[in-house]
């Protein structure tokens, strides 16, 4: 019985990554073949909408000043911005940095939390409360917006059915060393086609909490921020679908971000992303089945999208479940196939892109000799794979215990007075 | 008008996108990928017998002329052909010894913050040695394989693999815009290339087996297994990408733009 | 030793795949980010405000005659007083006229022509570029291959190929069948004379600001004529609106919109398909399609005072009559009628 299960277990997982891998290869051939659905960023409307641009920061001396002098930069109208620093219990020269640029520059308003919950939920809901903007666009810190993104941005909500909209991200110090190579090598595929194709076959594009945008009002009645929550974007993108708003992805809206240099940092990250994926699983699975805004596709892929961390999980106890097997003599009628569970492993989660998703994203930027790099991948794939389920199991517990999870941001690489972008 | 007219403008990358269609790429993957993959499912029991003939030349150098053989066992419709050699099984106190060390490497491999893939990559290894390394201490009367089983779910897992070679790198190339003679020139490197490292592997995990320890035999099925053809099929893949890549590049004709 | 021998080429198979990417790392021929350009904006007189700039900049003060300058390569531009060509010339230079320019039928420009005056282009002319900062009149039959802008108004006669984009600060005047890329003016206009219709009727039409409606009613398939709605629709259907209807908020249709005549829409309009929108009809905001829009006669789009946009993807197409104010812009075809 026992091992009628275990290899029952092993087909069930041999066929979610078969799925996932048809899902990811339809993106494919959908972004390079066939129509794309062009966002709103060629509209021009001298009827800009009042926006207010958040910006969390905790302990972000390095990187403050380049996002701010950027922001003063943009073609905005300035009196229809007000930039909101979020000095977020910091412990260095962050609220300095703020309030010399508050005082520079009257629409930019720092806020100082040094009470309360910190953490970025805790800190967008505070200034949600006091903000003004009938959009909310909010960047992480160590982003570098150019002069135009806030109107690429802004213009989506003339839509009246956006709730969301969201650009997409380009690693800045790709220059540092493999990882940062590598992780770009994952942004492009993910954000060139995944978010793409999703948005043309009017699917579920993620909001993805920075380098994007939303309606103020609408998210305040929904009831802000969840603070149990890490992952407050994927958390927002789902209560706005399954409450009648669609999020939509602009790729021209392109902004420059700065990713992990250690290893150490990169595992951090990716464990407290699956912690607040999982966390918005446990959550949403069956509201989102219920939801009578979503179509059936909406609700088919949107179950993918949500079960994107749990499937390492899934690889992981199939790889211990194959071992189980192996050491029992029944692996006989799997040795054939086995195989596959390598060809979904590698091609739908040894990365957050598939290898040739990311070749295929490469060749659309015009990118050539990166494309080398996608072996190096292959370390990725159990990396991602162990610090991944690590953080499933810490949103099961989470969610189990109703444990809050603590906040950590990223760690930053920056130096202190560089202009942080390529001129 | 003169050539120096400039009337196109090169498309930002946002939205552009290439001619082609999901019909053009499932005729391409019947002609040229489906082929290879069915020579292999049609041929495969002569194809195991050339495969275990080069093991036999090479292993014969180490092994007595008796100990090597080569023995049918059978598979689906036919029969594949396997190599046979003695089982070196590990004494108790290799198995305890390699125990130890597993353990402490656990122990210690967590603490390295350097090169964390390749921290965690051991740490996988370390962690199926250590349970065989158990596995053969208390329950050495217990293992299910032979060297020969292994042989069997070896060349079985190698059938599965040379089938499927053809099918990944179909779906991964296929869909982009180089010419047929590249793609059917990528493709048949694949294919050898699998054959060919199938056929190295093969020789050397018999040799480990067989000479070293059975002990290991977890770890070259699941470590050194599949996971490692990956790399293969994306180096060649990422060549082929990238050699595309560098041709179309600036050329203006070459894209189209949203629809 | 076969077995050492077959132990290397097992690593040299394992790491040879590797061997590009090394390589790649060590030399680092492609590991900048890709490239944002910062100051990017969306400006639709771009071409024409950059090309100005770098004109005037590498001119310098310099007097008439042909000078070898560095645009964006080595060019050689011809500075004139003013300048008047004869049917069939062919001008291969890069063209600065301080004054006004005039030029005969079938004149082919081979380069960019920046004109401080005023610039008559005549019938059957073939120019790369123009910029001008008094008026342009296009006659009959002239093709552009990429830009021309001009600080005042543009009229342009029948079968006129307008390349990738016209933009003035002024009137953009179309006669039938002229074709265009993308179009900015205050308005872009189909109709010829002074502006009557309508229009005229709204007093107080500069302030008259873009709905914002609070409420919004779904899965509309059919208003019919005469409905009042103030709210917004947003509809997964075909949506047709009847004769006469006014709409206080937005309309998106995840199909098409059919918008019939004398409608009135304070909001934007956005469809999945195709939007048709009626005679005499007037949309206060945008109108923004993944297909095609036909502007039918009379139809206004925007208001005097603000700057709207009407995108379609695959084509826009403006019959008699038709006035927006701000942008027009296609990836297809776009055409007066």
């Amino acid at each position: 019985m026992v091992i009628l299960i275990l290899k029952a277990y092993l087909l069930v997982f041999i066929g979610v990554m078969v799925f996932y891998f048809i899902r990811h290869f339809i993106f494919t051939l959908n972004r390079l073949f066939y129509e794309q659905r062009m966002c709103y960023q060629d509209i021009i409307d001298s009827d800009l909408k009042t926006i207010s641009i958040l910006i969390p920061m905790h302990n972000e001396e390095k990187v403050a000043t380049n996002i701010l002098d950027l922001l003063v930069e943009s073609d905005y109208d300035k009196d229809k911005i007000e930039v909101i620093p979020i000095n977020d219990f910091s412990e260095d020269r962050t609220r300095e940095i703020i309030d010399d640029y508050g005082e520079r520059y009257p629409f930019i308003k720092p806020l100082h939390r040094c009470k309360g919950e910190r953490g970025k939920p805790a800190a967008l809901n505070e200034a949600l409360a006091g903000a003004t903007g009938e959009i909310i666009i909010v960047f992480d810190a160590d982003y570098l917006p150019p002069k135009g993104i806030l109107k690429s941005i802004a213009v989506c909500f003339n839509d009246p059915e956006v709730g969301a909209a969201m650009g997409r991200v380009i690693p800045v110090n790709t220059r540092r060393n493999i990882l940062t190579r590598l992780l770009d090598l994952e942004r492009t595929g993910g954000y060139q086609v995944d978010q793409q194709a999703r948005y043309n076959l009017k699917l579920m594009p993620q909001y993805g909490g920075t380098v994007g945008g939303f309606r103020r009002k609408e998210v305040i009645q929904l009831g802000g921020f969840n603070l149990r929550i890490l992952a407050e974007d994927t958390e927002l993108t789902y209560r706005l679908s399954i409450n009648g708003w669609k999020v939509i992805y602009a790729n021209r809206a392109e902004c420059y971000e700065e990713v992990p240099e250690t290893w150490s940092v990169r595992a951090r990250q990716i464990q407290r992303w699956s912690r607040g994926h999982n966390e918005v699983m446990f959550a949403y699975f069956f509201p989102l089945l219920k939801s009578s805004h979503l179509s059936f596709r909406e609700k088919f892929d949107g179950i993918f999208l949500l079960l994107v961390y749990v499937v390492p999980v899934i690889l992981l106890t199939g790889l211990v479940d194959s071992l189980v097997l192996f050491f029992l003599g029944e692996m006989e009628i799997f040795s054939g196939i086995f195989f596959l569970v390598f060809i979904g492993a590698y091609n739908t989660f040894g990365n957050f892109a598939p290898f040739y998703q990311v070749g295929t994203a490469c060749i659309l930027d015009g990118a050539i000799h990166r494309i080398l790099l996608l072996p190096f991948l292959i370390f990725n794939f159990l990396f991602n794979m162990w610090y991944i389920s690590k953080g499933f199991f810490a949103a099961v517990i989470d969610t189990v215990t109703r444990r809050k999870a603590g906040w950590h941001k990223t760690e930053r690489f920056r130096q202190a007075g560089s202009k942080g972008h390529v001129s | 008008m003169s050539k120096a007219a400039k009337s196109v403008i090169l498309y930002h990358r946002s939205y552009r996108k290439i001619s082609g269609s999901a019909g053009l790429f499932f005729l391409q993957f019947l002609f040229i990928a489906l082929p290879l993959s069915l020579i292999i499912a049609l041929f495969y029991p002569e194809i195991t017998l050339f495969v275990c003939r080069i093991a036999k030349a090479a292993l014969s150098t180490c092994f007595p002329v008796d100990a090597v053989k080569i023995i049918a066992a059978p598979y689906v419709i036919g029969e594949i052909s396997i190599i046979h050699l003695p089982s070196q099984f590990p004494s108790v106190l290799n198995s305890l010894i390699n125990a130890i060390v597993c353990l402490i490497l656990l122990v210690c491999l967590p603490k390295i913050e350097m090169a964390k893939p390749i921290v965690t990559f051991c740490m996988v290894v370390v962690f199926i040695n250590f349970v065989s390394s158990l596995f053969f201490l208390f329950f050495a009367y217990r293992f299910p394989y032979e060297l020969a089983d292994y042989s069997v779910l070896y060349m079985k897992q190698q059938i599965g693999i040379w089938f499927f070679v053809p099918v990944i790198m179909g779906f991964a190339m296929l869909p982009l815009p180089s010419t047929l003679l590249s793609k059917s020139i990528t493709m048949l490197i694949t294919v050898f290339y699998s054959l060919l490292f199938g056929t190295v592997r093969y020789v050397v995990f018999l040799f480990i087996l067989s000479k070293v320890s059975m002990l290991y035999m977890a770890i070259l099925f699941f470590v050194f297994g599949p996971l490692v053809d990956f790399i293969y099929i994306v180096g060649i893949y990422s060549i082929h990408a990238m050699r595309l890549a560098e041709k179309i590049k600036g050329d203006f004709g070459f894209w189209k733009w949203s629809y | 030793m076969m077995l050492i021998l077959a132990f290397m080429l097992l690593c040299l198979l394992f790491f040879l795949p590797f061997a590009a990417g090394i390589r790649e790392l060590k030399r680092k021929q492609d590991d900048a980010p890709l490239f944002i350009n910062m100051d990017y904006c969306k400006n639709p007189r771009y071409f024409a405000v950059s090309f100005r700039n770098l004109l005037i900049k590498s001119i310098n003060g310099r007097s008439e005659g042909l000078h070898a300058l560095q645009l964006s390569k080595r060019e050689t531009v011809q500075i004139a007083n003013s300048a008047k060509h004869t049917d069939g010339a062919v001008l291969e230079n890069v063209l600065y006229i301080i004054n006004d320019l005039s030029s005969g039928e079938d004149v082919v420009f081979e380069k960019e022509v920046y004109v401080r005056g005023n610039a008559h282009i005549g019938a059957g002319n073939h120019l790369q570029a123009l910029a001008c900062d008094g008026d342009i009149h296009l006659l009959r039959g002239t093709r552009f291959f990429r830009w021309l802008d001009a600080e005042g108004g543009i009229q342009v006669d029948e079968e006129c190929d307008l390349g990738v984009s016209a933009t003035c600060a002024g009137k953009l005047d179309l006669a039938p069948r002229c074709s265009f890329i993308r179009l900015y003016g205050f308005p872009v206009s189909t109709c010829r004379g002074s502006i009557a219709g309508k229009e005229d009727c709204l007093a107080g039409t500069g302030d008259i600001a873009v709905f914002e409606s609070e409420s919004t009613e779904r899965n509309i398939s059919k208003l019919d004529p005469y409905s009042i709605k103030h709210c917004s629709i947003i509809t997964n259907t075909t949506l047709t609106i009847g004769d006469h209807s006014i709409i206080g908020g937005h309309v998106k249709s995840h199909k098409k919109l059919i918008i019939g005549a004398s409608v009135t829409i304070l909001g934007n309009l956005f469809a999945e398909g195709d939007i048709e929108i009626g005679l005499q009809s007037r949309v206060l905001g945008t109108v923004f399609s993944q297909g095609c829009i036909t502007l039918k006669q009379g139809a206004i789009i925007g208001t005097r005072d603000r700057i709207k946009s009407v995108i379609g993807k695959k084509g826009i197409f403006l019959d008699n009559g038709v006035r927006v104010y701000g942008y027009v812009a296609t990836e297809g075809k776009g055409a007066a009628l």
